[in-house]
């Protein structure tokens, strides 16, 4: 059996700490924040999927295996990133579209 | 002919029995029973029919194509011909064949054996993978016989999206479909191996073949969905025209090319880390020897397992990936030589001072171990990103990458399928054909692939139908070298099919082995062993004959 | 693992030892617990990859083209998207419930939360399907008379790609999960929470795994350009 859940009460104040983070997403699009905008808004949706798989798919206190399982998938989509964009940052890139050559059908 | 191979210490008397009574083969022999079953011994041999059946299609493109190059004007087929030939080699190869050859045949059948368990986890999850693996197959079948397909098996865009007009999305399709059946088989063996194993069975009392298998599931679970949604995507662009890998759209080619080698170089390890736990099992059993290193060897594998999503871009050099990049990336792709290199070392070091007796499946597992470490060495050279402007899509790419898939996964595969397959159908097969085959295929292999390094280094370009006439020599060799090679592996096709049933009856411990799957009958009972075992010891508790007799079994009965 | 069972009562108990005797090959019911559990885990780490490659690929066109990305976000209904967003989160609330109800053994009080998390899934498919609705109303759509045009018109065309590829695969998912709850509803109806509780609590794994990857979707597609 799963660990057991956590009272009403805590689950009642996690939710409302979720909502409260989701109007701070929704808000921020509204807000001064310059540069930090994306930034804020990660770490806003960070902590609410923290919240949620640590506590109510009871992450922090699951078996060594089920967090290897859940960090690995998220360590090799970094991987996956990091390295791609090893690439992309590091090569010139415009926004000229390529010229199809000729008898290629152009987008629609 | 049909003896056993000299039993070394105790001559182990044949059981009378045709069959052991309670073998799992005995547990309804109607193809309903089969095609029903949960039982992860009958789900390994449903995928052996499989995968042995796409095996000889891929290589007879294979065979169509080494005809082809037999001269340089090349006058069989045609240059569309020649592309969808190839293209259907490499995807059933590729995805049909080598993925699942050793993981969903001797892994299925082995895993549980071998760490002590009765079943898989998820046995009908298993199931649903074979079924899922037809599926996919039959739709590889109708790609080929509605045309084929001629995008090589990268699918590389814009080819795929814009330029090509042939079957690109159901062989998409076919390629998406047996990825989840790729999926499944890796999901079960992980949590088999973490929740089944039998007491006592401690990670570090693992045979390296499960190791192996582990290992290769990981990579299995974490690689294969990004294939799956590239492909996916790759399709949605060839229907809408719009998408994120065609310039013209603002996408980026080499967004694709990221994409499918980071799952296609992971899938390079799919395919040779189960070879890797075969020879770990063959060669400490044929020297006599515990394995040297055991923990440096179950390292490495993971090491590999883990390195190999860092390397992709080695596949790159020439596709206008930043020179930083590529630089990062041969970096990278020297270091995954480490761990393999350790591999091989451990393996020659199992080797010294041991009774190496060479039956057909060490001759298998030392091939294997031969072939390996030169697909290695010269991946090394392909890994130095100068060196592979000049060595790229030329036939030097093509023997690297056949010595490692081939030569390394093939004879491995069929060293094991040796090794077990008095275990499997219960009796032997007949070991001196069985050593001939081994070494046609050693030497029909060679022939075949030794001189398309040259040709490479010679600068002769892959995936042309015709070539100029100073490269018609060595071609010749190559194709001459295809036809032994392609006897040496009807040749087994043939006597394990006879041994099947007429070969003689196999002990349950023929090769005086260690190993749980070696203490319970030939061919096992359906739950695998009459009680559970118990292990006390660490594997591979062979020695050299010259020191002393075997210690007991490390398994007993609880 | 600790379990709530200790303090369940002496019906309870007896339910409990109606609970499913484990298949063979798991020895114990607590082993093939854990097993399934970590069975979805695994499986759950597969699904983040198979998202993974679409969400390399909006990385790459935010990257490319920022301003194109801001400019296509700014034509996304934040409204939908926000209550979408809330109603999921509502969900994942009703299922933890759920799950706690099925712990406890309490038939009642779980058929009523999944009855509200299947009810809420449905709900947030119904908005979706008329904010679909609307961006092709809008123009939205970048493979039928794509409505933003100029410099950006290419990465627009990739955001709005992704967008449809992206939310289409999430909706996918969440219809199968919604199924996956009303299934157990139907099976409830007939039969004590006993047997269902350990399945029941590895399928609302899957649930909040969909709600969670909601959460980033929202962020990444309805808020990445300012508005003021």
């Amino acid at each position: 059996m799963a660990s057991p859940m956590p009272s009403v009460g805590a689950m009642l104040r996690t939710w409302a700490l979720m909502l409260g983070l989701l109007a701070l997403i929704a808000a921020s699009d509204y807000l001064p924040l310059g540069p930090y905008l994306p930034w804020v808004q990660f770490a806003a949706a960070a902590v609410i999927v923290v919240l949620l798989s640590f506590f109510w798919m009871n992450l922090a206190t699951a078996t060594a295996a089920v967090r290897i399982a859940a960090f690995s998938a998220i360590f090799f989509l970094l991987v996956m990133a990091l390295l791609s964009f090893n690439d992309f940052l590091t090569r010139p890139m415009d926004l000229v579209p390529f010229h199809a050559p000729p008898g290629v059908p152009a987008p629609r | 002919m049909n003896a056993v191979p000299r039993a070394r210490h105790h001559d182990v008397p044949v059981p009378p029995e045709v069959l052991h009574p309670k073998s799992y083969l005995r547990e309804g022999s109607t193809l309903w029973s089969w095609l029903t079953t949960r039982d992860h011994k009958r789900i390994a041999l449903l995928y052996m029919i499989s995968i042995t059946f796409f095996f000889f299609i891929g290589g007879a493109a294979a065979g169509l194509i080494r005809l082809q190059l037999m001269s340089a004007s090349g006058n069989l087929v045609n240059d569309r011909t020649y592309t969808e030939l190839f293209t259907a080699h490499g995807i059933i190869m590729v995805w049909f064949f080598l993925i699942p050859s050793i993981p969903a045949t001797l892994g299925n059948f082995l895993v549980p054996l071998m760490i002590g368990a009765k079943e898989v986890a998820f046995p009908r999850l298993n199931l649903t993978s074979w079924y899922i693996y037809t599926f996919g197959g039959l739709l590889v079948v109708a790609t080929l016989l509605s045309g084929g397909v001629d995008t090589g098996w990268t699918f590389y865009t814009p080819l795929s999206t814009l330029f090509s007009n042939t079957r690109v999305i159901l062989a998409a399709a076919a390629v998406f479909v047996v990825g989840f059946s790729t999926i499944l088989t890796g999901l079960n063996f992980i949590v088999t191996v973490h929740r089944l194993r039998a007491p006592g069975m401690g990670w570090f009392r693992l045979p390296l073949f499960v190791w192996s298998q582990y290992t290769t599931s990981v990579i299995m679970v974490l690689a294969t969905p990004v294939l799956a949604m590239t492909l996916l995507l790759m399709a949605f662009e060839r229907l809408t025209r719009i998408g994120i890998f065609d310039p013209a759209l603002g996408g980026d080619p080499l967004l694709f090319q990221h994409l499918f080698w980071f799952y296609s170089h992971p899938a390079v390890y799919i395919m040779v880390l189960p070879a890797m736990g075969v020879a770990s099992e063959i060669i400490p059993c044929f020297a006599r020897k515990r394995v040297f290193g055991y923990r440096a060897m179950a390292y490495a594998m993971l090491a590999i397992g883990a390195f190999g999503f860092l390397v992709w871009g080695h596949h790159m050099f020439v596709s206008g990936q930043s020179s930083y990049a590529s630089e990062v990336f041969s970096l990278l792709s020297f270091i995954v030589a480490v761990p393999s290199a350790i591999k091989v070392f451990n393996w020659t070091a199992t080797l010294y001072k041991g009774s190496i007796e060479l039956a057909a499946p060490m001759i298998y597992a030392l091939g294997f171990v031969v072939l390996f470490l030169i697909g290695g060495l010269t991946g090394l050279w392909l890994a130095a990103a100068a060196l592979d402007v000049d060595l790229h899509d030329t036939y030097f790419v093509i023997a690297h990458f056949h010595y490692i898939m081939v030569g390394g996964t093939v004879m491995a595969y069929l060293g094991g399928l040796h090794f077990w397959w008095p275990k499997i159908v219960g009796r032997m097969y007949p070991e001196r054909w069985a050593r001939i085959a081994a070494w046609l295929i050693f030497i029909g292999f060679n022939l075949t692939f030794y001189p398309q390094f040259l040709l490479g280094l010679a600068g002769m370009p892959r995936r042309y139908h015709h070539y100029l006439a100073q490269f018609q020599l060595l071609n010749q060799l190559s194709s001459t070298g295809a036809g032994v090679l392609a006897l040496g592996y009807l040749l087994p096709l043939v006597y394990l099919i006879w041994a099947m049933r007429r070969g003689q009856r196999a002990p349950d411990n023929p090769w005086h082995a260690t190993g749980l799957e070696w203490h319970t009958s030939s061919p096992p009972p359906k739950e695998n062993f009459e009680s559970l075992p118990r292990v006390s010891g660490l594997p591979y508790d062979y020695q050299p004959t010259s020191i002393g007799p075997e210690p007991p079994h490390p398994a007993g009965p609880p | 693992m600790s379990t709530p069972d200790a303090q369940l009562g002496v019906p309870a108990a007896a339910q409990l030892a109606a609970e499913q005797a484990p298949a063979e090959q798991f020895g114990t019911r607590a082993n093939q617990n854990e097993a399934t559990e970590f069975g979805m885990w695994v499986f759950l780490a597969t699904e983040l990859m198979f998202f993974g490659a679409l969400l390399l690929g909006y990385a790459y066109g935010r990257h490319l083209d920022p301003a194109g990305f801001a400019e296509a976000s700014r034509h996304t209904d934040l409204v939908i998207g926000t209550a979408n967003t809330a109603i999921l989160l509502c969900s994942a609330l009703t299922m933890s419930l759920a799950i706690r109800a099925a712990q406890r053994l309490e038939r009642g009080a779980l058929m009523s939360f999944l009855a509200v998390s299947a009810l809420l899934g449905l709900l947030f498919l119904a908005l979706k399907g008329y904010e679909y609705h609307d961006d092709i109303d809008e123009g939205l759509v970048p493979w039928a008379d794509f409505r933003i045009t100029g410099v950006h018109r290419g990465a627009a065309a990739m955001f709005y790609f992704l967008y449809y590829a992206l939310t289409a695969l999430h909706a996918l998912h969440l219809s199968i999960a919604i199924v996956v709850v009303l299934v157990y509803l139907v099976r409830l109806r007939a039969a004590a929470v006993a047997p269902y509780r350990q399945q029941i609590t590895v399928a609302a794994l899957y649930w909040h795994f969909v709600d969670g990857m909601w959460v980033l979707l929202y962020t990444l597609i309805y808020v990445a350009s300012p508005r003021s």
